[in-house]
């Protein structure tokens, strides 16, 4: 049989909430709209009249730590590149994509993210499929984004550092 | 009956050409232990750093900083 709580109980919380560690609601550029003739360290550039394919004014896509990629061969690095964090919203703003993502201090990975983040550490990096993404020479035509990552080595080093958007 | 792409599990597709991160050197270290955390911080940390020295700069250069 289930048990029920008394009418009017409340979990002890001792009246102080503890953090297992860093989190926060955490932002930044995700996508930069380059030119021909500034593209980024993969020869490439988005611009305005890239198709994202956003289907109302925010997007939400899952977020990974570097593309699901480790990056190097630990255990640990693992763990990292099968994860997958909360989802991302994504929205347009002058000259690109502005990324958001919320972050648990509760969770062991998410509050080492969250570390990265505020040791600087971090940029998004999006990432779309190739039944989606479409290409004419440098300029990416259409890029529905699928997952956005955290990455320390974005394509695009014009993209700022993401950063904590509720500093205390 | 619903057709089941074999190949659009985002996991399988992404590479290096689907990806818009820079070219990653995978390093060859196999650590006797696995690093904790902290040590994984500290990587991504200075991974980082080299990347600020690599290519910033140059990206400071341009014209719609």
């Amino acid at each position: 049989m289930a048990f029920t709580h008394s009418s009017g109980w409340r979990p002890d919380f001792g009246g102080i909430l503890k953090s297992a560690g860093s989190g926060g609601l955490f932002g930044a550029m995700c996508v930069r709209y380059g030119s021909e003739d500034e593209p980024d360290t993969t020869g490439e550039y988005f611009d305005q009249f890239t198709d994202f394919a956003f289907k109302s004014a925010q997007m939400r896509v899952c977020t990974l730590f570097n593309h699901g990629l480790p990056i190097d061969s630990s255990a640990v690095a693992k763990r990292f590149s099968d994860a997958v964090f909360p989802d991302a919203t994504i929205e347009r703003v002058e000259g690109g994509l502005f990324g958001t993502i919320k972050l648990s201090p509760a969770d062991p990975l998410q509050s080492a993210v969250a570390r990265m983040i505020e040791a600087g550490a971090l940029r998004f990096s999006s990432g779309s499929t190739v039944q989606f993404a479409r290409r004419q020479g440098g300029r990416i035509v259409r890029w529905p984004i699928v997952e956005l990552s955290v990455t320390a080595r974005p394509a695009e080093p014009r993209l700022p550092k993401i950063r904590n958007l509720q500093p205390s | 009956m619903a057709y089941l792409h074999t190949h659009n599990n985002i996991f399988d597709v992404i590479n290096k050409s689907r990806i818009r991160t820079a070219a990653l050197e995978i390093k060859s270290t196999v650590y006797p232990d696995d690093p904790s955390i902290e040590n994984f911080i500290q990587n991504v940390v200075e991974m980082a750093d080299d990347y600020e020295r690599q290519f910033v700069p140059r990206a400071r250069g341009w014209s719609n900083q």
